[in-house]
């Protein structure tokens, strides 16, 4: 679905700052929720936006369905294919309603009014928020704003969304809604779901987590491998999941609990069931 | 600084259809020195709170006392209050207009009315009190920092004045767990020098070590205020999402029945107290 090959990336390509990217080999599979993790200034949003063709490689190569993003006559059909969601849902509202917000991307592209009719309706239907549509969207809060951001993107159906740490600045139950609703309609719709984060909690909720330091992936795989490994977490200058660290300083204490441990419920699970009996 | 509300109420937009009863009867006293967190649901108010503390927003009944004294319609005593308590606002790097770090964080302190040396030498002090190094950085421009980094050098910028109190809304937000770890730091530091810092988060887990006293906000009503472990124990009833990670960890053992406290917020103490557990003879 989205490939990139010996991938280097500057942004003062004439020399004087290093890689933004510096060397990228990546296949990410179509359906596939996959989180990615890193410090700041690592190259995540970077990344990111090679995928929609907002940036273009320096050296190497990005296709996204076959399709190079170095060819700008590829891109308004690459971008059909991978909607982007910024950091901040304010950089991207530009309506006066809620549903000519979501209608914007789809009347750029030209589609008949009435099928744009239909696919706003769906889209709002999809993330609750058909009560909103005749709303300003400046007007709304921060977790309504993201579903309107997420709507505008599901509602030009791509095959794959790109989401840069969509639940910051939400509190604790928005967040959670959000990253149930990105993930149902990831598993629904069958959508290749790529997520910038900086809470390892939620990274531990992806199908495959990526770490990018310094512009590098330092480790791939499934969350209960690459939040595991605090050694490499920690060069990095993250810490992982509470669980995660929790299970490692009891493990140290002698206590024996399995590997893999990323979510406080399996930490809980494990202790009750191992806890010797007195 | 000692900070008080009396029965304060915020209306926005009274008397329109509009009309929202952001605060409602809030009434508070911190002592000089406290470190507090606010939490709460998006819309409980938070923002709307703190911008009473230096008069960016006026009560629309009750008052706000800072040291005793009432802040209202005054203009100089609003502009002595502003010399003394500082705000951070989400995201305060939008805020960045210079050139460069020096500029940034020189730009509150040149207004004082200070010499240039005096102004140099308190850009100094504060970027290394945010743990900048001040030669490496005062040249940059800060824009090209990243955004931990960008974080610090604006709340750098406050530094120069000297205040006597920092509010700062969801410093937080966007920052890695290393940033936001540097930024505990930052803030136990000021803590320890004697200023008042007060901190809206929604995640209480990054801050929960150094506060003293903790207000939790829904719909403009106090859900729980005071010390932290007994508003702890008042989220674990029906607030869950907001405990900090290793309390939620310990709230959930309890339901499983194991004998562990759940006033525990710090990785080291969640250890002990889980292998005194595992070792005893006891649930």
């Amino acid at each position: 679905m989205l490939k990139t090959r010996g991938l280097y990336f500057s942004y003062r390509p004439e020399g004087g700052t290093p890689f933004a990217l510096a060397g990228i080999d990546l296949e990410i599979y179509r359906g596939q929720h996959t989180a990615i993790i890193g410090p700041s200034g690592s190259g995540k949003t970077t990344l990111l936006k090679h995928f929609n063709g907002l940036l273009g490689p320096t050296r190497g190569e990005v296709l996204v369905s076959g399709r190079t993003t170095s060819c700008t006559s590829q891109l308004p059909s690459i971008r059909r294919i991978c909607a982007m969601i910024f950091q901040n849902p304010d950089n991207q509202l530009v309506a006066t309603t809620v549903e000519e917000e979501i209608a914007f991307g789809l009347e750029n592209y030209r589609v008949d009014p009435k099928k744009i009719r239909e696919q706003v309706d769906w889209a709002m239907g999809k993330l609750n928020i058909s009560h909103l549509a005749a709303y300003p969207p400046h007007l709304l809060s921060g977790g309504q704003k993201r579903k309107v951001a997420v709507a505008s993107a599901i509602a030009m159906q791509p095959q794959c969304l790109l989401a840069d740490e969509p639940s910051s600045m939400l509190d604790p139950d928005s967040r959670r809604e959000l990253q149930e609703l990105l993930r149902s309609l990831q598993r629904e719709l069958g959508l290749t779901l790529l997520q910038v984060t900086h809470y390892l909690e939620e990274a531990a909720l992806a199908d495959r987590v990526l770490l990018l330091d310094r512009g590098r992936v330092t480790a791939d795989g499934p969350p209960e491998k690459v939040l595991t490994d605090l050694g490499r977490l920690h060069a990095a200058g993250l810490t992982s999941s509470t669980a995660a660290e929790l299970a490692a300083l009891l493990r140290e204490e002698g206590l024996a609990l399995p590997a893999g441990i990323v979510q406080n419920q399996e930490l809980v699970d494990s202790l009750c069931l191992l806890k010797p009996s007195g | 600084m000692l900070i008080e509300t009396e029965r304060l109420t915020h209306i926005y937009s009274p008397g329109t259809p509009w009309e929202c009863w952001a605060l409602e009867g809030i009434t508070l006293s911190w002592k000089p020195g406290s470190f507090v967190l606010i939490a709460g649901p998006s819309g409980s108010g938070k923002s709307t709170l703190i911008q009473h503390f230096n008069g960016l927003l006026l009560p629309s009944s009750g008052r706000v006392l800072i040291d005793g004294e009432e802040l209202g319609s005054d203009k100089a005593a609003l502009g002595r209050i502003r010399r003394r308590l500082g705000l951070v606002f989400q995201i305060p790097e939008q805020q960045f207009f210079a050139e460069t770090v020096f500029d940034e964080v020189a730009f509150a302190a040149a207004n004082l009315g200070l010499s240039s040396a005096e102004v140099a030498r308190r850009v100094k002090v504060s970027l290394e009190r945010v743990g900048l190094d001040y030669e490496q950085f005062r040249g940059r421009s800060p824009f090209n920092l990243s955004a931990g980094q960008q974080r610090l050098v604006a709340i750098a910028s406050l530094l120069p004045l000297e205040l006597e109190a920092l509010i700062l809304d969801e410093p937080a937000a966007g920052l890695d767990s290393g940033g936001r770890r540097q930024l505990a730091l930052l803030l136990a530091d000021l803590r320890r020098q004697g200023m008042t810092v007060i901190v809206v988060s929604h995640h209480l887990g990054d801050f929960i070590s150094l506060a003293d006293q903790i207000l939790f906000l829904e719909r403009g009503r106090v859900v729980a205020a005071g010390e932290v472990e007994g508003v702890l124990r008042r989220l674990a009833q029906g607030y869950e999402p907001y405990l900090p990670p290793v309390t939620d960890i310990m709230r959930r053992l309890v339901l499983r029945g194991a004998g562990v406290s759940t006033a525990v917020f710090e990785l080291a103490a969640a250890r002990e107290e889980i292998v005194s557990w595992w070792g005893g003879n006891s649930g």
